[in-house]
């Protein structure tokens, strides 16, 4: 079913976790919300569930106001972040609890119990307490224990931070999957841009309680609305450089940092006019960071001169970590790029992937 | 390197040693008086307070013991002071378990100040309430009842303190969860919180019933019925019976005392578990 915030906010004694969150989750999407830590996420996420009341604001579940309604009036389920198990009950048990409170009949609970538990395939430790567990195992539990409710929406809060590198990345394959064969709206919660940009059918970014953008998870990566996305959104993060807008000769302009001028689009340049920016940041991503020597001149934004501090190799690519006057950037280069730390090498800033910020309140141009 | 590290072994048992040493004269300190009162218990009237004295029973005597059982209605005042212990052990750990879940799991104005003025009701001793008990209770009617014994010790600020410790210990997200899955604050204390504190509430319900079983002050002021009467009372009015025969009145000692040992070596694994920290892991 469809959720919606409305102008939702959340006051905690002096602290303002939430602040006029308005958000429309589409029926069946898979919504991510992003943010760091304290951001204000879980909170949306206990608002919405109804285990805390917000301060101001509305939340709507199936186009109904539910903002008054307790938790278990408003049928969703959630699965926390340390699981929530209850440790002195068999796995069978925790996952028929919340079913035991509807009557139906113990005959449908038991099939729905173990065709849930054959899905997340932990029908071989139903008898097992949470305790003999792992961490995958106990998992997959709380997750069956959401899905058996059949609730119109699912919320949840970090799922996958408690697992290790290689089950989180299956676990994330599994729970797309999951809900590919469900098809019921998703509410997640996640500090994790990996998990956001492979999950989410769209991200709402968080920080200090306000929502920062909406959007596709390309659109995200490509287009973040204002400075914080874009540092936020992508590793290696991206490099900014502050300088003043100059205009040069033929109607062309260019950010005019020391040692380093972008020389911008005629498109670009235009609107940079238009907005009539005193100064601005230069964002660039470490993927339009390239050798120079591979590169054309006519096609860069910008070249220059820069010593190579760092090289971290991942096996399919390189992240350089470059000093040039003073400034530290990082590059993302392909793997067998000649490059070695210690050596002055020149690069060059690919044309047309220049992102142009307003220095003050971070906005995007364009 | 194995030699060093078997020397290094041994001399850690040598420092173990004084520990051990201490526990174990302590043990004997606090063991004594009750080992001497079962061997006098068992002992003819004629070995009693000899010099030197007697430390093993040669010839025990099972009729002291007989004796104490008949020279006063000792098994009626047993089952009194059981019903009362019983109730009394009932009633707190439920009114406290209660209270418990309120202060640890709800949610209502100024919870934490009303906690801490019910918690201060602790600090006031008991002899100060026992005249407007009494007064009550009279009032009531209730002399020489089952109620007059019992009622005045149903709640504690003592049990609540205690289980509601224990309560603020279990994750907060038990109660989310619950809530999701929509079960109630009564069902939740019932079929989440009961079963995680086990340990917690064995203890509550030993100190509740060893507190009542001892009571002394409080059924003698409420009853006068010799029917009414509970098993310490009993004993004092045995010593006055048997003013000659002492060791009967030993005897009659270690009997009231039967039950408490029996409930404690019950209780032992979860009293050892109740007061071991961390006790709900996984
Ligand atoms: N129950 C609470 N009492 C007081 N402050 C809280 C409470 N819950 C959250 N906060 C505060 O609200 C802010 C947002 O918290 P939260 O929603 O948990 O962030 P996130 O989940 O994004 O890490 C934080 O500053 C946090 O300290
Ligand atoms: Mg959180």
């Amino acid at each position: 079913m469809s959720v919606r915030f409305d102008h939702v906010s959340k006051r905690f004694g002096d602290v303002e976790a939430l602040v006029d969150f308005t958000l429309d989750v589409a029926d069946g999407e898979f919504m991510v919300l992003l943010g760091p830590s304290g951001c204000g996420k879980t909170t949306a996420l206990r608002i919405l569930a109804g285990l805390e009341e917000p301060t101001a604001g509305a939340v709507t579940i199936a186009g109904r106001d539910v903002t008054d309604l307790p938790p278990r009036q408003r049928d969703v389920a959630m699965v926390f972040q340390n699981y929530a198990l209850y440790p002195h009950m068999s796995v069978y048990d925790n996952i028929a609890f919340g079913l035991r409170m509807r009557r139906i009949p113990r005959r449908e609970i038991d099939r729905t119990v173990r065709e849930a538990a054959a899905t997340l395939a932990i029908a071989d430790v139903l008898a097992r307490k949470p305790g003999a567990l792992s961490g995958g195992q106990r998992q997959r539990v709380a997750l069956a224990r959401a899905m058996v409710r059949r609730p119109r929406a699912f919320l949840m809060d970090e799922p996958l931070s408690n697992l290790d590198a290689k089950l989180r990345a299956q676990t994330r394959v599994e729970l797309i999957r999951l809900h590919r064969q469900l098809q019921t709206t998703v509410v997640y919660v996640t500090h994790d841009q990996v998990e956001a940009m492979t999950m989410g059918h769209r991200i709402a970014v968080l920080e200090r309680g306000r929502l920062q953008q909406v959007g596709e998870p390309r659109e995200i990566y490509e287009r973040p609305a204002n400075l914080f996305v874009a540092e936020f959104i992508g590793s290696p993060s991206m490099s900014f450089f502050r300088g003043p807008l100059r205009q040069t000769d033929g109607g062309g302009a260019v950010v005019d940092v020391p040692h380093l001028p972008f020389a911008l689009d005629p498109a670009q340049a235009a609107a940079a006019r238009g907005a009539g920016w005193a100064e601005v940041v230069v964002g660039v991503r470490p993927e339009h960071i390239v050798l120079a020597e591979d590169f054309g001149e006519r096609y860069a934004a910008a070249t220059f001169e820069a010593d190579i501090d760092v090289v971290e190799s991942l096996g399919n690519e390189l992240h350089v970590s470059l000093i040039s006057q003073g400034r530290g950037m990082v590059a993302r280069l392909p793997a067998g790029a000649p490059v070695a730390a210690g050596e002055a090498r020149r690069f060059a800033v690919a044309r047309g992937h220049l992102l142009l910020f307003e220095p003050e309140h971070g906005t995007r141009l364009g | 390197m194995t030699r060093q590290s078997a020397g290094r072994a041994a001399l850690r048992l040598l420092g173990w040693l004084p520990l051990y040493a201490l526990l174990a004269a302590s043990a004997a300190v606090v063991m004594f008086p009750l080992y001497m009162t079962v061997v006098d218990s068992l002992q003819p009237i004629a070995k009693f307070l000899t010099f030197p004295p007697d430390f093993w029973p040669h010839t025990p005597v099972w009729s002291n013991y007989r004796a104490a059982m008949t020279s006063i209605p000792m098994p009626r005042y047993m089952a009194n002071s059981l019903i009362m212990a019983t109730v009394i052990t009932v009633g707190e750990v439920v009114t406290a378990a209660l209270a418990a879940y309120a202060f640890s799991f709800m949610r209502f104005p100024f919870r934490t100040p009303l906690f801490f003025l019910f918690l201060s009701t602790m600090m006031v001793p008991w002899e100060i309430s026992i005249i407007p008990n009494f007064q009550t209770i009279q009032r009531l009617n209730w002399l020489d009842t089952y109620q007059g014994l019992t009622v005045p010790f149903l709640a504690t600020a003592f049990g609540t303190f205690l289980l509601r410790q224990h309560f603020m210990s279990l994750p907060r997200e038990l109660k989310d969860a619950a809530d999701i899955d929509g079960y109630g604050d009564l069902r939740f204390l019932l079929s989440v919180v009961v079963p995680l504190s086990r340990a917690a509430l064995a203890t509550l319900a030993v100190f509740a019933f060893l507190q009542a079983w001892n009571q002394y002050l409080w059924p003698l002021l409420v009853t006068n019925d010799p029917n009414m009467r509970t098993v310490q009372i009993g004993i004092a009015s045995l010593q006055s019976e048997e003013v000659q025969r002492t060791n009967v009145v030993l005897a009659g000692t270690i009997l009231a005392l039967l039950p408490m040992l029996a409930l404690v070596i019950a209780f032992q694994r979860f009293l050892v578990r109740g007061l071991t920290a961390g006790a709900l892991k996984g």
